[in-house]
Formats: structure tokens, C-alpha cells, sequence
């Protein structure tokens, strides 16, 4: 743990802000948090396409609901992640922010079986 | 190693062995082995014991999971990302467990709770309780 940049007694340190380690991991994982954001915001653009094409009928308000989800989720878990990791030295906060990866990982994964649970054609 | 050295390992030591734990002498060196357990009681640590069970049969889920396969895209890095995000979300529960445990404060019991009850809900392997949805 001595990579810590900032430490999380003083208060000196986040009152001046983070430093740019911190920086530079929160910038790598918002790179790799991006990829859930756009593969979301392509779901929520093809799917009603795809439904379009193939049935001419629009979208249930439950698959809005899971597509738009699936568009906020990574966004959200980012900046949660963001806010936990404040004051806490570079390793616990690239800790939380892997966690977070993963999470959407795993939950985004899940959004695949959705449209065996519910009907996303209105 | 001499023979005293093994000699050592064979002997209790008795009441007054500073390694003992009721020890009136208590060793500091011998407390700090166990470090990691300093402000967690027993109790506690089977809780801590089961949710780890319980994060380790996810684990094997979303494993299970990952190794059913996913449909390709064709796009080279779209399939890429989808691999990675399918070994990422096998880490999920080992990774929410292990950073609980690590950055919620030992002291606070209830936090370490909630957030472990939190990852069990966030992180249910649906696509292994479904079976189907590939």
C-alpha cells in the first residue's frame, strides 16, 4: 500500500484534490467502463429496430425500462464507485473500481436472459 | 534447523509459553500472526464463513455461466469485449467479496453485513437459476 497518493486522514489532501495517479486509473476505467455504456445505448437503439423490422410493433414499457437500464447502469456504478473510492488511497480505489467493473459485467450479462422473462414487444 | 529448534515444536510450553493464547505474558508476535482476524469475533467469522459459501457457489455460477458460451458478433472487438466482460463477471462475487472485506472497516459489523447481503442481490447468476437465455 505505499503507492497510496492520497492519504485518507488529511484533509489537506482532498480539499487540494486528487492527484494525478488517481486520476489516470479513474481515466483507464472509464474507458473500459465505457464499452457496457455503448453496447447499452446500442440495445436500447437496435433492439426497438430489430422489433420494428420484424413485427412492425413498438416496445413494452418494461423493455424501455430494461433498455434504459442497461444504458444508466454503467454511468451509475462509475460515478458510485467514483464517490466510495474519495479519500481512500490509489490501491483501495482501483479495487473499488474493478469491483465495479465486474459488477456490471455480471449484471449486464444478466440483461441477456431479460427477454426470455419478459415481453419487450408492446 | 537443530535438533533444539525441532525439540521446540514438539514441547507445549504450559501455561506460562508466551505463544500460548491464555499466556499471562501474552506474546506480541504470536498475536500479530493472526492479524488479519484482530477485531473480528468468532461469530462474526462464520457469518463472514457462509458468505463466503454463498459468494463461492455465484462464483461457480457465473463460471458455469461463462463456459455455456456466448453468441459471436463477428466484430473482432465486440467479441473481444464480450469475452472479457463474460471473465469479469465471473470475478464479480470473489472481487464484491474480497473488496467488502478489505475497505469496509472491521468495526462496522453492520455494514460489512449489508453490503455483503447487497452483492448476493446485485449479483444473482440469472442466466445459470434460468438455465435458458444462453
Amino acid at each position: 500500500m505505499s503507492v497510496e497518493a492520497a492519504n485518507p486522514n488529511d484533509p489537506k489532501a482532498t480539499r487540494q484534490g486528487a492527484a494525478w495517479p488517481v486520476w489516470v486509473v479513474s481515466i483507464l476505467f472509464a474507458v473500459l467502463y465505457s464499452y457496457a455504456l455503448w453496447a447499452g445505448v446500442g440495445n436500447a437503439v437496435g433492439v426497438p429496430q430489430g422489433v420494428w423490422e420484424n413485427y412492425h410493433l413498438g416496445i413494452s414499457v418494461i423493455g424501455w425500462v430494461i433498455l434504459v437500464f442497461g444504458v444508466l447502469l454503467s454511468p451509475v456504478v462509475f460515478v458510485a464507485c467514483l464517490l466510495l473510492g474519495r479519500g481512500r488511497g490509489l490501491v483501495a480505489r482501483a479495487l473499488i473500481y474493478a469491483a465495479g467493473l465486474c459488477v456490471v459485467s455480471a449484471v449486464f450479462g444478466s440483461l441477456i436472459i431479460a427477454p426470455t422473462i419478459v415481453n419487450f414487444i408492446a | 534447523m537443530g535438533a533444539d529448534a525441532e525439540d521446540e515444536a514438539l514441547r507445549w510450553g504450559g501455561e506460562a509459553d508466551p505463544t500460548h493464547v491464555d499466556s499471562p505474558t501474552p506474546d506480541a508476535a504470536a498475536a500479530d500472526e493472526t492479524g488479519f482476524a484482530a477485531g473480528v469475533s468468532s461469530p462474526m467469522l462464520v457469518v463472514y464463513g457462509v458468505f463466503g459459501g454463498i459468494y463461492l457457489l455465484y462464483t461457480v455460477g457465473w463460471l458455469i455461466i461463462a463456459l455455456r458460451g456466448s453468441q459471436t458478433t463477428g466484430v473482432p472487438l465486440n467479441d473481444i469485449m464480450l469475452h472479457l466482460s463474460t471473465l469479469l463477471a465471473v470475478a464479480a462475487a470473489p472481487a464484491w467479496f474480497i473488496a467488502t472485506l478489505a475497505l469496509a472497516p472491521t468495526r462496522r459489523t453492520w455494514l460489512r453485513v449489508a453490503v455483503l447481503v447487497l452483492g448476493i442481490l446485485v449479483l444473482i447468476p440469472w442466466g445459470f437459476v434460468s438455465g435458458g437465455g444462453r
